[in-house]
């Protein structure tokens, strides 16, 4: 109760300070004019411009601007752009005089104001962390309209992966390695100050199981439009977490959108028009012979058997012999003759060439008091996959008002509808790329029955053209994500931000498999793929809410500067879900209404607040030495009591070098016109990291042939869980030669502290639990960036620009509780394990026997052996393959001549494998390269069979190189008044790979956004390759 | 004087933090009960025990599915038409080539622990039930329960845990099913003078009859127990012919299965899990072939005609009921312990009530002549064992009936199963010291 009568007072408060300084608004008031220019005498538009009293504005087209003080009087006015070094002078208000500025480019853009928070920011150059900013240019011609894959290629430091070819396809963004396994190992999203999810609720695929801890529906953060975003920060370490706290510890990344400026109205249109294709088909033999025989009969209740298996108890045509693999004892018959057939390749019947378009339109403008900016946007894309495509339609509205020099407000709502055509997900045989590579590829597919249906193909397999043309999956997201900021400054120096943020997201998932219109002769179904018919509907409402109370105040005593900010935030999230699932459809009836067998529904809700508090406090010497201190203070609902909460602290210094007067004076700065050094240390919490419930001890409750039942659930609940917590060292230099190229170079250590990190894990069966949260060990990430920046050429009418950036990073769980490999039992059969000393998720499986120079032993006949354990006579098992990437690259070039720009962009990741699970499924089935060879007999008989239980052979390397962007631009001549400027982009992404990997793309992941199930291929769809033809106008 | 003033704001906004953080809400899952709640509370254990009755029997983790169909494989009655089912192809390899990763060998070890936990919480709080027809209730529940969990791993494993805790030990089959015996009779007695509530029955999944169960189950592992050291133990065979004769052969208590909750055994068969052949994968002269003809136990179990195979039987179709016992197992434990004791003609009597029985309470028909064999242990034993097989298709009591009535084991040149017992599940041995080492085979 004093809690809240405090609380009460405190808002009171702040409501009757908002009055008086409405009050004091209405004063005389003097104006001061000015203009900004450039290095070379041109006015500059959009500059940024902030008095000491803290109004500001932004430059006119020609570089103009005007502010309003209150009254006369020494204030400093600082004139600050993106590219450019601030200037700041000292004027007095009141004279009159008109206040010039010149500004110079800020090479290493140390001066450029980034974001670390939700209502802060900070010039580069106080930091003593890495703050990347990508700009609204580098979004534009991109050739995808998803915000997440437009990124790849330019966040140093980040691995951004496109796991899934689907339209609405899922994105994976790792920040230094993986440092979670539990929760999202994803950066926290900030758009404006509200806090934004990406989470992927699932609501379609429900009766498929991927297997633990993947995460496959769509990376929400597709609801966004790339089209509205001004700038990009992203913080990569958990030095980022003094303001965000524990959903930090992932990195960080803040977006600005749009927001009007003053001055006339101004529209910016854009349309453009996109074809998606598959970048490479993967080999599907037409070889017409099949071992066994001719008796290739739709539907048939015999199994056509499969390379390593003659037919299902009807005679072969000629030889068998029967064989037994020497490592493990199976047995199989093989049939020896070779039968005419004919084959197809499915992919003809799978795959489209999709179509699609982006439109998007926005009005924006205002005055000094009160800016507007309102977009709408229009967006359709169809995928590679027939019968799959996203579209997305959003409004946006961002209005900013001055109320009085002490007051402004901002506030904005942005509204989204996506809605998705998809087809079941990879982690199942009734998906289309599976049940492409489950099928022998004898049967005519586009056959069809007296009624016009599709025939059945072998015994237990879907005819792939079902999962196409039989299946309907949607998802239909409302989106809101809306926010309200008070700005207060009471007084000089004093800054009270307040933000309230909400963001919604209602999701219905529904889905259906139409009774399979064939039936095997024995009557039955097409069992374990749903062949009576099956829909499911889900409906999930996501509501988030963020408060953020931030207060900073900065102070100067000669040449020392303080800025000391305290705030407190506090999280809350309500998921309510609820499904259901029916089978065995009724005829004309396509939803769950209706069926046979409706499975008692499923609700859920998920409910949490996470909160905290800290003070920070920065010092600065003289533009030449920032030191920051800070500490916070962090909690959750989700943990017991003595659990939670935590004290953070956080060490931060930067040291600008080329700014002491010994640089100058040993004309250093003609060779390095600027150099900098820092280095932060960290601690941050990953308090969202278990589920709501994980710490309470629950039965699960359901429903059994009419009566209620409790049971242990899968995961029984840990109240003695600990917050899971983390330690990043960092340290780095930024360098500047010549003002041509820019160095930036960052080195990090990342570790888990006091074996905090939190797994979900199998537990004893015989203690009387399934799976636990636990904390188990701890898990490193050490590793460098680099990034380069070279423009050689900077004219007027001709530039070129050059930039490149490595990440090296090595992630290694260096404690266990469990000595034995934790597995994860995957859908794909992945084995991706947690084993101490290796990286998370590294492959644990079984491998070929080798000789001592590394050769395969081979028996008599010439097939390859597996490694058996000699202790046991079990397979022996060692890790095989690693999925987290030793290096990430990219390499960029943009060059302008005149109205032509030309640029690419390359991005890569080096040195990780992919456990491709569909390339042996092909061999087995007798439709891969290798099963080509077995049948022309260039192998010997058995070799698919010999090499199917070593899963070394399911491990290829996934490095690869790409083409992710290649764009040629033209700035169209003048062609109507009220035409300011137009242009015409044609994009290219995806267009090359340069890679050895033996399946359609080594870039995807069965596994979807999960830490630990990675580099898996499993019926995943293919990320296109796309064209797109874009005009954009401004008037 | 006003900077004072404006640092003074700052700590009350910090401090305004700090209240906040204090307020220590807690949320809970309002779509699960706590685990205290339900021990405290006579609904609650009601509803463990129906869920204890849906865990056995529901699903493809269920102890019933993997018992069923390891018992099958285990003595080489089953075999695998699609090879990508890879645990049931391991346990058709059996010998080493049964893994401890196997997902059939961890699924069974894994939920027949949870059933066991969940049946000593109803056990160990039946005194919560004020009303003596809901205490018998819950206690025939939790010991049918606890007899089916713990059974079902003696039928699998060399030693189980007998108890939950952290780190449990193990004790051999022997105490295991001494264990059970006692429970179950502790629950008989208070049956005898407590019937179920009509409100606990009305809380229980339909079809299952607690008092003959009881007596079933007394009669199969007293069974179980007379050879659990491999040397006779007569005492506790006499007491599994009492109980095998006053198990009900009219009354059905079977485990019953809808759409929504359907018969996954039967779902899964013949395509994951088909028959061997049609004297369904009886070895070394056992075996009449073509059985087909000559037993209609096999066409009751499978269809081998007009070359379509499938399983039908209790697998039949997803909504057919998988019976707890068959009248049939009761006759034969009787005659197997008569054989024991050398009462041969009793023994006699027994296994002619099943060789010539034309149907039972669930069809099962036999039409077979009488006993001609001699009359001594080792060959009415032989053909005991013969009739359990045909007469107990998948029952999951295969591996223990080959262990018991000596038959070639898995190394012999004519070797009728592949495994004596299974290895112990990865998830128990990388988390519990006291978890035995795996037998060799």
């Amino acid at each position: 109760m004093t809690k809240l009568l405090k609380q009460g007072k405190y808002l009171k408060f702040l409501i009757a300070s908002l009055f008086v300084i409405m009050g004091i608004a209405s004063q005389a008031q003097v104006t001061v004019n000015g203009k900004v220019v450039g290095e070379n005498g041109t006015g500059l538009s959009d500059v940024n411009i902030l008095s000491s009293t803290g109004n500001g504005t932004i430059t006119d087209a020609k570089g103009n601007f005007s502010l309003v003080f209150a009254k006369a009087g020494k204030v400093s006015i600082t004139a600050s752009g993106t590219g450019l070094k601030a200037v700041t002078k000292e004027v007095n208000a009141g004279d009159n005089e008109e206040v010039n500025f010149k500004l110079g480019k800020d090479v290493m853009g140390l001066d450029e104001v980034v974001v670390i928070g939700s209502s802060l920011s900070q010039s580069r150059k106080q930091l003593g962390n890495t703050v990347n900013s990508i700009s609204s240019k580098q979004l534009a011609n991109t050739g995808s309209g998803n915000l997440s894959a437009a990124l790849q290629g330019k966040v140093p430091g980040a691995q951004i992966t496109q796991t899934s070819g689907d339209p609405a396809g899922g994105i994976s963004i790792r920040m230094r390695g993986t440092s979670s396994i539990l929760g999202s190992a994803e950066p926290l999203y900030v758009i404006d100050g509200v806090i934004i999810s990406n989470q992927s609720t699932n609501v379609t695929n429900l009766n498929v199981n991927p297997g633990a801890g993947a995460q496959t529906g769509n990376n929400r953060l597709v609801d966004i439009n790339p089209n509205d975003i001004e700038k990009i920060d992203v913080i990569p370490g958990a030095s980022a977490s003094a303001i965000y706290g524990s959903r930090a510890s992932n990195g960080v990344v803040l977006i600005t959108t749009k927001k009007g400026k003053s001055g006339q109205m101004k529209i910016d249109f854009s349309t453009s028009f996109q074809s998606n294709s598959l970048r490479k088909r993967v080999y599907i033999t037409k070889y017409g012979k099949m071992f066994g025989n001719t008796r290739i009969t739709n539907g048939d209740s015999y199994a056509l058997g499969n390379i390593s298996n003659k037919p299902n108890n009807y005679p072969v045509t000629g030889g068998q012999t029967i064989y037994t693999r020497p490592s493990d004892n199976a047995v199989r018959t093989f049939a020896t003759d070779l039968v005419d057939v004919q084959r197809y390749d499915y992919q003809d019947d799978l795959f489209q060439r999709g179509l699609g378009t982006d439109n998007h339109i926005s009005l924006s403008g205002g005055n000094e008091k009160g800016r507007y900016y309102f977009s709408g946007g229009f967006y359709k894309n169809e995928g590679i996959i027939v019968g799959t495509d996203f579209r997305r339609v959003n409004f946006k509205t961002r209005v900013d008002q001055t109320i009085s020099k002490y007051l402004s407000l901002n506030a904005g709502v942005a509204y989204s509808n996506s809605f998705s055509n998809e087809k079941p997900n990879g982690n199942v045989f009734g998906s289309p790329i599976n049940s492409m590579n489950i099928n022998n590829n004898v049967f005519n597919l586009n056959d069809k029955d007296a009624n016009g249906d599709y025939k059945a193909v072998d015994q237990n397999r879907v005819n792939p053209l079902s999962t196409i043309n039989g299946t309907d999956y949607t998802q239909d997201v409302n989106r809101t994500i809306a926010d309200v900021q008070l700005k207060l400054r009471p007084t000089k120096g004093l800054t009270i931000d307040y933000i309230f943020g909400i963001d919604n997201i209602a999701q219905q998932g529904k889905s259906l498999i139409k009774r399979y219109p064939y039936l095997y002769n024995n009557n039955t179904v097409v069992a374990g793929f749903e062949g009576l018919g099956y829909a499911s509907l889900a409906n999930a409402n996501s509501f988030f809410i963020n408060n953020d109370l931030n207060a900073s105040y900065t102070q100067t005593f000669n040449k020392i500067s303080s800025l000391t900010v305290a705030g407190f935030n506090q999280q809350s999230q309500k998921i309510n879900t609820v499904a259901v699932e029916a089978r065995d459809l009724a005829a004309g009836v396509t939803s769950i209404d209706g069926a046979a067998a409706v499975a008692a529904p499923r609700s859920g809700v998920d409910r949490r607040v996470i909160f905290g508090g800290f003070l920070q406090q920065t010092f600065g010497y003289d533009n030449l030495f920032y030191i920051t201190l800070a500490g916070r203070y962090d909690g959750s609902t989700i943990f017991s009591k003595d659990k939670t909460n935590y004290f953070y602290p956080k060490v931060s210094t930067s040291l600008s070098l080329s700014d002491f007067a010994f640089w100058k004076k040993n004309k250093i700065d003609k060779v390095v016109n600027s150099a900098r050094l820092r280095m932060s240390w960290g601690k941050a919490g990953n308090l969202s990291g278990i589920d709501s419930y994980d710490a309470y001890n629950n039965y699960s409750a359901g429903n059994f042939n009419g009566v209620t039942t409790y049971n242990i659930p899968s995961t029984s609940g840990n109240p003695i869980i600990k917050t899971e917590r983390h330690q990043e060292f960092e340290y780095g230099a930024d360098l500047s030669f010549f003002n041509k190229l820019n160095v930036t170079f960052t080195a990090y250590n990342k570790t888990t502290l006091d074996n905090s990190l939190l797994i979900r894990r199998i537990v004893a069966p015989s203690s009387g639990a399934n799976q636990k949260v636990e904390n188990v060990g701890n898990i490193t990430n050490k590793g460098w960036e680099l990034g380069l920046n070279f423009t050689p050429v900077a004219k007027e009418n001709f530039s070129w620009n050059v930039f490149a950036s490595f990440n090296k990073n090595k992630n290694l769980v260096v404690s266990s509780k469990q000595l034995t490999p934790i597995t994860f039992g995957a859908a794909s059969g992945a084995p991706a394990v947690i084993l101490p000393n290796e990286s998370v998720g590294v492959f644990y499986g079984a491998y070929f026997d080798r000789d001592a120079a590394g050769n395969m032993l081979l028996d008599a006949a010439g097939r390859p052996l597996t490694k058996v354990n000699t202790a046991n006579g079990q397979l022996a098992l060692k890790v095989i393959g690693n999925p987290n990437p030793d290096m990430v690259l990219s390499f960029g070039n943009t060059i302008s001549y005149k109205k032509i720009t030309f640029n690419f962009l390359f991005d890569g990741a080096i040195g990780q494998e992919v456990f491709n699970a569909d390339r042996r499924t092909r061999q087995g089935v007798g439709i891969g390269e290798l099963a080509e060879k077995e049948l022309k007999g260039e192998v010997p008989r058995g070799y698919t069979f010999a090499i199917y239980n070593a899963d070394e052979w399911r491990i290829e390397s996934g490095s690869y190189i790409k083409l992710r962007e290649l764009a040629l631009s033209y700035g169209l001549p003048a062609f109507a008044k009220f035409v300011k400027n137009s242009s015409i982009t044609l994009t290219g992404r995806n267009l090359i790979s340069f890679d050895t990997y033996q399946g359609y793309d080594p870039e995807t992941n069965a596994g979807g956004n999960a830490s630990v199930l990675r580099g898996i291929d499993f019926g995943n769809i293919p990320n296109p390759k796309t064209v797109q033809l874009t005009f954009r106008a401004q008037f | 004087m006003k900077k004072i003033k404006y640092i003074k704001l700052l700590f009350a906004v910090s401090a305004s933090s700090m209240l906040f953080i204090s307020c220590k809400k807690e949320f809970i899952d309002p779509t699960k009960p706590s685990v205290e709640t339900v021990a405290k509370d006579v609904n609650g254990l009601m509803n463990l025990a129906a869920g204890m009755h849906s865990r056995y029997s529901l699903g493809r983790q269920s102890p019933l599915y993997n018992s069923m169909v390891a018992g099958g494989y285990s003595v080489l009655a089953l075999k695998t038409p699609n090879a990508g089912n890879i645990a049931e192809a391991e346990l058709e390899t059996g010998l080493t080539g049964l893994p401890k990763g196997n997902a059939m060998v961890t699924s069974l070890w894994r939920e027949c622990n949870l059933l066991k936990t969940e049946s000593e919480t109803i056990l160990d709080n039946v005194n919560v039930a004020l009303i003596p027809g809901d205490k018998s209730g819950l206690l025939a529940y939790g010991s049918i329960f606890y007899a089916l969990s713990v059974g079902t791993l003696c039928e699998f494993y060399e030693k189980v845990p007998l108890k939950t805790e952290l780190n449990a030990t193990f004790s051999d089959r022997a105490t295991a099913l001494a264990k059970i015996v006692g429970l179950l009779e502790a629950a008989d007695a208070e049956l005898a003078v407590n019937a179920p509530s009509a409100k606990f029955l009305s809380k229980m999944p339909a079809g299952l009859d607690v008092k003959n169960t009881v007596k079933a189950l007394l009669a199969r592992y007293y069974n179980m127990h007379s050879m659990a050291t491999g040397t006779y133990l007569a005492s506790s065979g006499t007491k599994a012919i009492t109980y095998a004769a006053a198990a009900s052969a009219t009354i059905k208590s079977e485990f019953r299965f809808t759409a929504a909750t359907r018969n996954e055994v039967a779902f899964l068969s013949s395509t994951v899990f088909l028959h061997v052949d049609s004297s369904l994968g009886l070895k070394n002269g056992l075996a009449v072939s073509p059985f087909y003809n000559l037993d209609p136990r096999s066409g009751y179990y499978i269809n081998n005609a007009g070359g379509a195979l499938f399983v039908k039987g209790f697998l039949t179709s997803v909504t057919t009921s998988i019976p707890l016992y068959l009248p049939g197992e009761m006759q034969l434990i009787i005659a197997e312990n008569q054989a024991r004791q050398s009462a041969f003609p009793a023994a006699k009597t027994a296994l002619d009530a099943v060789r010539t029985k034309t149907t039972d309470a669930y069809g099962i028909g036999a039409n077979q002549p009488a006993y001609a064999g001699t009359l001594d242990a080792p060959s009415l034993l032989a053909d005991i064992y013969k009739q359990r097989r045909l007469e107990l298709f998948m029952s999951g009591m295969e591996l223990e009936d080959s262990r018991r009535f000596n038959r070639p084991g898995p190394t012999a040149p004519t070797k009728e199963r592949n495994r004596n017992f299974y290895p112990y599940p990865a998830a128990e041995t990388d988390n519990n010291p006291n978890t035995p080492a795996d037998p060799a085979i």
